[in-house]
């Protein structure tokens, strides 16, 4: 439920594995790829990850959402390596009985994937490539 | 005694190889590492200093142990 892969994302297949007939809501974040980034015209990204620890800290967020907010299912998947413009790198989902739960741990979850999980993005455009310096 | 290092990202470009292996005295500390690090590699800076001891976030001050994975990590950029 936890992974980091190199292989394209497919959300709806990770939500169909997790939902049942338990949960009134399924909540499914996909992060896509921009075209464009500052102005700029991006070609596409490379990710990089360091993918034992990046696990354990899905994980970690896994678990702390299902404590904090009462969610019965999460799944997270993150690709790496090269993601071209329109595609999806991060794949969260959280499903609840109830909508509310399952939004704000959502939310939460993509939140502190930025913080927390070792994976890095380069942008790469024409004529030139950049290592992205986080922000909120 | 010796530790591995990885490193990722801007910090790997820079080196040029992702894993290293590093001699280390004994009580050698993750700072003292970084330290060197920089050192033997001049283009290298690891700021601000984020580093994983065996896959958990640890200080600069944790202690090293024959054998130990280091990781120094960028600022993360996932999602």
């Amino acid at each position: 439920m936890y992974r980091i892969t190199r292989e394209p994302l497919q959300p709806q297949a990770l939500a169909g594995k997790i939902r049942n007939e338990t949960h009134g809501a399924v909540v499914t974040f996909e992060g896509i790829v921009r075209g464009l980034s500052e102005g700029r015209k991006v070609l596409y990204l490379e990710y990089d990850a360091y993918p034992e620890m990046a696990e354990g800290k899905l994980r970690e967020i896994g678990d702390e959402i299902r404590s904090r907010w009462g969610v019965e299912e999460v799944a997270i998947h993150h690709r790496v390596g090269r993601v071209e413009v329109g595609e999806t790198s991060l794949v969260v989902v959280v499903a609840s009985p109830h909508r509310k739960e399952a939004f704000a741990a959502c939310q939460y979850a993509v939140d502190r994937i930025k913080e927390i999980v070792p994976i890095w993005k380069k942008e790469v455009w024409e004529g030139g490539e950049e290592w992205v310096a986080p922000h909120s | 005694m010796k530790v591995k290092v990885r490193l990722f990202a801007t910090y790997r470009e820079k080196v040029g190889r992702g894993e290293l292996e590093m001699e280390v005295e004994e009580g050698a500390t993750i700072g003292a590492l970084a330290q060197r690090l920089e050192k033997d590699f001049t283009q290298l800076r690891l700021r601000p200093l984020i580093a994983a001891l065996n896959s958990q976030y640890v200080e600069p001050d944790a202690l090293l142990r024959e054998g130990d994975e280091v990781a120094f990590l960028p600022p993360m950029s996932g999602g």
